[in-house]
């Protein structure tokens, strides 16, 4: 493993200048087979044909640390008959607004937040679960087999790619978590749902969302913390609530638990979707040094609030590659390493996912990784 | 009858309460036609007032899908009493849908309740269309507007396609086509060949309005 990568990270997270701005791309499955061409649905359930795409996107775009994510697995799923995660019409796993607590379920919930997940919500989403059915538990083993045959072969994977391409591990590393409130709304009751609840019945959500914080502990830190490593925490719905609502419901629980996260050695990597400026401050409040990778926002003013203290990286829109002249593409990327880079604490990260290969012109995007890796130096 | 202007204030406010308790008023006052047709229009205004608000960053999208809802159970509780006159002739029709390969559905939501209380008829085709899903539902009822909705960034692809297969269709001089969602701006607007783009809901219904008038 190339030891100037791995300085370079350890440097980015110690909050100490590197050499160069550390790089990590985030391509899915799907774009990784638009671009070896090769058919998705066969790639989801053949390991060698999967290995392919992903070679093809190592091969083609520079990067620090292995540029593929694939997480959500339908062979898993499938047995499951999720609602949760299902694939479109294209072949592409995405996760549709839910309802799998009913709002008379909060008072249980936040009496016993892990029984009623076991008992009720689980079987909802994954109605296969259903304890009233003989096969529930074969249904199980079948998931669970899979899920360690194709996380073993995703590894696989992984170390064999990153080996042959000198990859530095990148900071999604397998911990994973959501923020109290995300939890409460995304896999529970619902986007459309919570926003009526908090209007309607805030103390049982104010209740409910305390209840799932020490179940998102629990999932983010190890028995056995590893020191250094990034507990991945996606960031949902607070550019869409009030600041009130932002203050009571979500920054208190997300706050205790991105501390307890550093409590056992380790920090946060946080994606802060859609627009988080109008919460720049209360990123800047958390413990030194989480990573945060951003989607939109007014990145003068991030760097500005949040740069000083944390480690920040994204913004750039691979669609712009589709839009604008290969030149216009490297302005853009300069104007952003010239916002970000000062001062360090800085990383080269896509404000999203690369979801399919129609959505970016490959060889502008091979000259804005050529040039970020070959000028982003200080 | 009530007072249309406290009506309107109300729903703008977003006090469910308030407006239900209005209605239940109105309701239980046997009225005409006409005074339903009123109070529709009051909670149309209301609406205004919500997407006014948004557009001034004073409410957010959470503020937004709370004033889609209530608005939503004003119009299931009035239509009853709308039945004997009949309601106000539709602005215009609206084709809206997800387009091919994803699956989301909420921005599509929030912006059908407001197209649906600013006076516009909307046929939904769902999450995840085909182009020809698009012209097809847009030919047969002869749509003015065209609205494509899409989370993910793989949906400025599909909208593109959608685009070319009006016009393949002899579609495209015929209606408007908008463009809402995550992952849509003037660059990609422009790129795709749509009429207008926009992430904020409110702000589209007004535009869709300039279209019909």
């Amino acid at each position: 493993m190339s030891e100037e990568k791995l300085k370079i990270r350890e440097d980015l997270l110690a909050g100490r200048v590197p050499k160069r701005v550390f790089m990590q791309l985030r391509f899915t499955l799907e774009a990784a087979c638009g671009l070896a061409g090769v058919d998705l649905v066969k790639a989801h359930f053949d390991p060698k044909t999967k290995l392919q795409a992903y070679r093809k996107v190592c091969e083609t775009f520079y990067s620090d640390s292995f540029p593929i994510e694939n997480v959500r697995w339908p062979e898993v799923y499938a047995p499951l008959g999720a609602k949760n995660w299902v694939m479109s019409s294209t072949g592409a796993m995405q996760h549709p607004e839910i309802e799998s607590m009913l709002i008379e379920d909060y008072d249980e919930y936040i009496e016993d937040a892990f029984g009623t997940i076991m008992k009720k919500i689980l079987p909802r989403i994954y109605p296969k679960l259903d304890p009233a059915l003989p096969g529930a538990p074969l249904s199980f083993a079948k998931a669970y087999q899979r899920q360690q045959a194709t996380g073993g072969e995703e590894v696989g994977a992984q170390i064999a790619l990153s080996e042959e391409f000198d990859y530095a591990p990148g900071f999604f590393v397998g911990l994973f978590c959501e923020a109290p409130f995300d939890f409460l709304s995304d896999q529970l009751r619902g986007f459309r749902n919570i926003t009526l609840d908090v209007r309607r019945i805030p103390e049982k959500v104010e209740a409910a969302v305390n209840a799932s914080l020490p179940l998102m502990q629990r999932q983010a830190i190890p028995r056995n913390p590893i020191p250094g490593f990034t507990v991945f925490i996606p960031l949902h719905l607070a550019p869409y609530l009030r600041p009130a609502d932002f203050e009571r419901f979500y920054r208190p629980t997300f706050d205790k638990l991105i501390r307890e996260i550093n409590k056992a050695g380790m920090a946060a990597f946080l994606f802060a979707e859609e627009d988080w400026t109008r919460y720049a401050d209360a990123l800047a409040a958390l413990p030194e040094n989480q990573v945060i990778q951003f989607e939109n926002g007014d990145v003068q003013k991030i760097k500005e609030v949040v740069g000083g203290k944390q480690i920040i990286g994204g913004f750039f829109d691979p669609l712009i590659t589709l839009t604008r002249s290969k030149e216009a593409c490297i302005d853009e990327v300069k104007r952003l390493l010239d916002i970000g880079m000062p001062g360090g604490k800085f990383f080269f990260a896509f404000n999203r996912h690369v979801l399919d290969i129609a959505s970016i012109d490959v060889s502008k995007l091979v000259a804005v990784l050529d040039y970020v890796h070959e000028h982003a130096v200080y | 009858m009530i007072d249309t202007a406290v009506l309107k204030q109300k729903l703008g406010d977003l006090d469910e309460d308030g407006v239900q308790a209005l209605l239940d008023e109105f309701a239980a006052g046997t009225p005409s036609a006409e005074e339903t047709q009123q109070v529709v229009e009051a909670c149309q205004q209301g609406m205004e007032i919500v997407g006014e608000n948004f557009e001034a960053g004073t409410y957010f999208v959470g503020d937004l899908m709370y004033a889609a809802q209530i608005l939503t159970a004003a119009l299931e509780q009035l239509k009853p009493l709308m039945s004997a006159g009949g309601g106000q002739a539709a602005k215009g029709t609206v084709v809206l849908g997800t387009v091919a390969g994803d699956i989301h559905d909420i921005g599509k939501n929030i912006f059908k309740a407001l197209l649906e209380a600013a006076g516009f008829s909307v046929i939904d085709i769902g999450i995840d269309q085909a182009p020809s899903a698009f012209v097809e539902t847009a030919k047969t009822n002869g749509a003015e507007i065209v609205a494509l909705s899409g989370v993910l960034t793989l949906s400025i692809a599909s909208m593109k396609e959608t685009i070319e297969a009006l016009a393949a269709a002899g579609l495209r001089d015929k209606v408007k086509v908008m463009i809402g969602g995550n992952a849509v701006s003037a660059e990609t607007c422009e790129f795709i060949g749509a009429d207008y783009w926009s992430k904020n809901a409110a702000a589209a219904v007004k535009q869709g309005l300039t279209y019909v008038s």
